[in-house]
């Protein structure tokens, strides 16, 4: 028991972008990912005795997560959800900008291409969750945030050839577990 | 030879290229490499499907300052507990 409570205090380094990321690809906005997120935490941490570590701590998270996506798509569908206005802006900035919004998709983007991206993203994302804790933080920093060389090495205080080193194993395990898993 | 560079500088250099932070020199020693080495080239093959898959995926992470708003909230949580 204490060791779950101990665990959950790492959750937030160890498994925000893995769901943020699953969350996003499939509510497609970023305040409810966030509420969805933080209510699987809450969650998780409510019931963390009855986990009975039979599956890994990760997969548990995602499968209250998934409950929550399913709930906020059945409230939003519900007769209640449906009688509510909803207006919903890409940003601030383009408050009342409904012109813009109304463009079709772009005509070679197909619904299978969405999902298929999305599931990529997710085998990715498992991918990654396999690497070594300081490892996975330097990739996704680097691959995904497009953050500098130098200012990595400056926050990880490591030199730029120790950078590459890193990279390049980041990128041997996963193009392998990737081959392995998606292609 | 100026121009030959084993397989691990090739590879040092074609992480580089992934980020499209290799030199013209260090691509050109790349390409050269990559003609003689078939090893390096399955390899190279690969690294660049790898990033293409990177792209296609379009995979986001928590901002940071989300990130440190549900980490409070979380260990608020944990102390009631």
């Amino acid at each position: 028991m204490t060791n779950h409570l101990i665990d959950a205090t790492k959750w937030v380094d160890r498994y925000s972008d893995y769901l943020y990321n699953y969350t996003i690809v499939r509510v497609n906005d970023h305040e409810v990912a966030q509420d969805l997120i933080s209510e699987t935490f809450l969650a998780g941490l409510k019931s963390a005795k009855n986990f009975k570590g039979e599956a890994s701590e990760r997969t548990w998270l995602i499968s209250i997560l998934k409950r929550k996506i399913i709930d906020h798509y059945r409230k939003t569908n519900s007769n209640k959800g449906k009688a509510e206005v909803r207006m919903q802006y890409s940003g601030e900035d383009s408050d009342g900008d409904w012109l813009e919004e109304r463009v079709k998709d772009p005509f070679d983007k197909t619904a299978e291409d969405t999902i298929e991206n999305s599931e990529l993203g997710d085998a990715i994302y498992d991918c990654i969750g396999l690497l070594p804790e300081k490892q996975a933080a330097i990739f996704k920093m680097k691959t995904i945030d497009n953050f500098d060389t130098e200012a990595i090495c400056n926050e990880f205080s490591i030199t730029p050839s120790n950078l590459w080193v890193i990279i390049h194993r980041a990128r041997t395990s996963l193009a392998q577990c990737l081959e392995k898993n998606w292609l | 030879m100026l121009l030959m560079i084993d397989c691990n500088k090739s590879g040092q250099y074609c992480d580089k290229a992934q980020y499209n932070e290799a030199s013209t020199k260090e691509r050109f020693r790349l390409k050269m490499h990559l003609v003689i080495c078939k090893l390096c080239k399955g390899k190279s093959a690969q690294n660049t499907k790898l990033t293409q898959a990177i792209k296609d995926a379009k995979l986001t992470t928590m901002p940071k300052a989300d990130k440190a708003i549900l980490k409070t909230k979380l260990q608020k949580e944990i102390g009631n507990h």
